[in-house]
Order: C-alpha cells, then structure tokens, then sequence
C-alpha cells in the first residue's frame, strides 16, 4: 500500500470513527442524566464547540503569566479557532479542520502541519458520564461573577489519588467557559486559566474579527510533516499493562516515525474520560534514564524495560504515571 | 513554488520516491530559492517544538549547500557505478544527513557537543548520522559516511530546560515532543482544549 493510500484510509477510519461517536451520542444524549452539574458540563462543551465567541484570557502556572487571546467561529464552513500570544512575540495559532497553522511575525515564518486534534468529537457520550461519576465527584458549588458574566461554579473531585481536580466557572447564559482551576493532591491549584473578557461575535463581526495577519513574499511558508502517524501500521499489540489506575482505558494506540530517522516510536492514549496520559515506547538511547519529570501540571515518568524506553505523560498526579509507566509488561506473541 | 516546497517537504520527510527525491536534489543544486528555503525548512521541527537557536551563524546556508552538494554527487557516483545501489536505500540516509546538517537537532548530536547554554555562541560540531542506516561493510556507504561527518559550522540548539529534575537537553527535547502528541491525540475536553494549546503554545515565554 502507499503512502498516499494509506493516509485516505487513515482519514476514512477517522471519519467513520467519529460519525459512529456521534451516532451514539444523538442515540443516547436523551437517556443519560447525571445531575445539574454534569448538564452543566454537558453544555459547556457544546457552547465552546458550537458558538463563535472572542476573548482574552491569562493562563498561570508555576508563577508564570501568560495573556492570550482566543477567536472561535462556528458556521456553516466548519470551525476555525485562533490563538494569539500578547505577551513577548505575536504568536498565533489557527487551526481549522485540516490545518494547524502557526505564524511568527517577527520572524515572519509560517507553519502549516495537519490538524489532527478531534475537533468534533462529543465531550460526553453516555457511558463516559457514568465512568465519570464513578471517579469524580461533580458538584455544583455556587455562583460567581468572572469577565463581567455571571458564573455558575462546578467542582470536579477525584475519589482517589490518581487524578486532579477541577473547578470551573462557566457562564450562567451561555454555558461558554470563564475560568479554571486545575487542584492537585494537596489541594493546591497548579494551573489557571480566566478570561478578562469574552463576547459572542456576530456574523458580521465574524468575519471582521477573524482577520489574519498581512503576510507578504517575505514570509517564507512551509508545509511541515511532523512525523505522522502510521495507524496502519497500529500499534504493536505485545505491549500490555499489568496494573492500570483503575478507571484508565485504552483509547487510541498509533505509531510513529520519530523525526527524520527510521526509528518508530508506539503512542497509547489513555484516559478516564476527564483526564488523560500517554504512553510512549521506543527503543531506548544512550540518554535515556530512568525517573520521574513534570513540568507545571504535566508530570512524566521514564521507565527503562529491556531495551526499551517507557514515557507516561498526562495531565496527571505522579503516582499516575509512574504506576502506568511501570504496569507495562511485553509478552510473546 | 507550492508544488517544490511540497515536493521539497516529502523529500526531507522521506515520503518521496526514488525519482522525485533524485529530481529535488537536483533542483535544489540549481535554485538559490529552494537552497533558502532548505534551510528554512530544516528549522521548522525546532520552531514547532520551541526549540529554536539563538542565532544562526551567517555562513550557515554555504555549509549546508556544500553539503547537500557532496551528497548528492556522491550519490550520483553510486548510482552510475552499483546498479544495485538503489537511491531507496540512500534516500533516508540523504535526508537524514542534511536535515542533521541544517537543524542539528539530532539526538546522537548532544553526545558531541560540549553546550554552553549561556553563551548561544557558535562552535564547531560534528554531526553523527544513526549508525543503523550505514552498513559498514559496504565502501560506498562509507564514504558518504564521511562526507556527513564534516564539520558544521552552526550554533548551538537552545533547549528551554522546563521539565524538572535534571533531564537533558536531548531529553528535554523529546519530551517537548511528546507533550505536543499528547496534546494533539488526547481527547480533551472540548471547551477545555485551549489549555493544553496554551501550555504548548507559552511556552517561549519561559525562555
């Protein structure tokens, strides 16, 4: 098969994939009911998907503060969504259905990889709020007032000591996002996200405020691979998992070119239908050691295994992806 | 020009054919824009990572063009001696030794360079290409063994180091890489997805 064949059938299943999640969740959306809370979630997910909004916001973490602006447009084209750094160089990424885009002004370099994020997959299909009840506990916690909007508070807490918690300020009228805080295992919050301002846009605004900068012949555009997966290929089945957190399954399993070598590396997604990690596993350099990383609420644990490299990595606490990382076990086909 | 930079990108990516990457090289030789904009190209895996150097050196385009140049001469030399030698076998090698040549952003290549994260300043490097690809029985494989191995004259790569507990800059580099297929493969959730496109995206801020 050739490359070519194999990415139109990699977009097929992808398609397919995600008509098939759809289909469940219009099948079910009416059964499921887990309380307020979860309908606030539920309509939080559809308001950021489904509306055209614009705001600002700053992201904080590890003393770190960072503003962004966010423009959102839903019509009937598609979704499109820009993200624009206000802080240092004028960073912007756009991403669409196809397209990740990113654009460095000052160094007027322009980036365009493939998007492969699941832009429209339903946050919640049926057994995914049940799974959920079973690990969180999802309170409505109040109101507030956040960007001038009224705020209905949602406290997300885990019932063990494998995933973080949230709490998130969602807009009482609409149901788009204001504010989040991520609470790790001793309470504290280690990441924040609140918008200072954010309004729905018009169609006519839509159009005016979605205005990409001028990019001239000196800007120099390029398409870029990064090293796409090769689900054909799939991910190789030996790989098991002993001992996962309970609640964690398998959602994707893909491989992978790493950079321009001919090395592979096998990528396992995982999740409890909030939360998420990977696995990474490729063959083990001379580099390569042993141990725990993290970087703001990212933690990550390498775990070496004959001669392979085990990276777990996910919005999740240590002992998360440090269990993960050392329940994987090869076995012979 | 869309079309080249196409056919430029499959080359470097080893998606393109024997034919198509023999007919780039070529190209490449013959046009100063496709020359710049190699160069260009070889620097995106950084940008996209955020792991872009400091500064590049203002000879940086000639060494890589003298490269690219003995490589494809060489490979030429092969393909008129051995017909055996089929370009296949070379291409992922070829393109590995340029995009090391430009980018520096191999792994093997930390294990060789002496780093002063300070400085940013430019020194003399040599680049290992991945002792998998070349068979060392074979003479012709050997010499285009050497030719990857000549000095570049580049600046050192600055990796941002924001993973905790003293990981290395290579390793940093790959977990860089793995938290943007995180990102990209994890289902977040929907209205929560600019969070993790933040914690990528912000990340030159720390720098």
């Amino acid at each position: 098969m050739t490359h070519s064949s194999n990415r139109t059938a990699t977009r097929l299943n992808s398609i397919f994939h995600k008509l098939l999640l759809f289909a469940v969740l219009v099948a079910g959306i009416g059964q499921a009911s887990a309380g307020p809370a979860m309908d606030w979630l539920a309509k939080m997910s559809d308001a950021m998907r489904n509306l055209s909004y614009q705001g600002n916001f700053v992201y904080i973490h590890e003393n770190q503060l960072e503003s962004m602006s966010i423009f959102h447009i839903k019509n009937e084209s598609g979704e499109k969504e820009r993200l624009l750094s206000l802080n240092g160089e004028a960073r912007e990424v756009i991403r669409d259905d196809k397209n990740l885009t990113c654009i460095w002004p000052s160094s007027k370099k322009v980036v365009v990889d493939n998007s492969r994020q699941n832009a429209f997959s339903p946050l919640f299909i049926p057994e995914d709020i049940a799974r959920i009840g079973r690990h969180y506990e999802i309170n409505l916690a109040g109101k507030d007032r956040v960007a001038n909007h009224d705020a209905v508070v949602i406290r997300i807490i885990p019932r063990d000591q494998f995933r973080y918690g949230l709490k998130l300020w969602i807009n009482a009228n609409n149901g788009l996002l204001l504010r989040s805080n991520l609470i790790n295992e001793r309470n504290e919050v280690v990441e924040q996200v609140m918008f200072t301002n954010i309004e729905l846009l018009s169609k006519s605004e839509q159009s005016q405020m979605f205005i990409l900068p001028e990019i001239d012949d000196s800007y120099s555009t390029v398409r870029y691979h990064s090293g796409a997966a090769v689900e054909n290929m799939g991910a190789d089945m030996n790989w098991q998992f002993s001992n996962l957190p309970d609640g964690f399954r398998k959602e994707s399993a893909v491989k992978r070119k790493v950079g321009e070598s001919d090395r592979f590396v096998q990528q396992m997604v995982f999740t409890d239908g909030l939360a998420s990690l990977s696995v990474f596993i490729e063959k083990q350099t001379a580099q390569t050691i042993q141990g725990e990383t993290s970087m703001g609420a990212v933690n990550g644990f390498i775990y070496l295994l004959n001669n392979y490299s085990v990276t777990a990595i996910g919005e999740v606490p240590a002992v998360t992806v440090r269990q993960v990382a050392e329940s994987v076990i090869f076995q012979m086909p | 020009m869309s079309e080249r930079q196409d056919k430029l990108s499959l080359l470097l990516d080893e998606f393109a054919d024997d034919e198509q990457s023999r007919r780039m090289l070529d190209e490449v030789e013959a046009d100063m824009n496709l020359q710049y904009r190699l160069r260009r190209y070889a620097m995106i895996g950084q940008v996209m990572r955020h792991e872009l150097p400091k500064h590049i050196a203002s000879d940086f385009s000639a060494n890589v063009m003298a490269q690219i140049n003995l490589i494809s001469h060489t490979a030429k030399l092969v393909a008129d001696r051995r017909s055996l030698w089929t370009w296949s076998k070379m291409k992922p090698f070829a393109g590995l030794a340029i995009a090391a040549s430009v980018a520096v952003v191999s792994i093997t290549l930390w294990q060789t360079v002496n780093v002063d994260p300070g400085s940013g300043q430019g020194t003399e490097q040599v680049v290992i290409v991945d002792q998998q690809i070349v068979d060392q029985n074979n003479a012709d494989q050997q010499k285009i063994e050497r030719l990857a191995r000549l000095p570049v004259q580049t600046n050192v790569v600055t990796v941002g180091m924001r993973w905790k507990n003293n990981t290395t800059p290579a390793l940093q580099q790959k977990l860089n890489a793995y938290l943007v297929n995180h990102t990209e493969y994890s289902n977040s959730i929907q209205g929560m997805s600019l969070i993790p496109q933040a914690r990528v995206a912000g990340y030159d801020a720390q720098q």
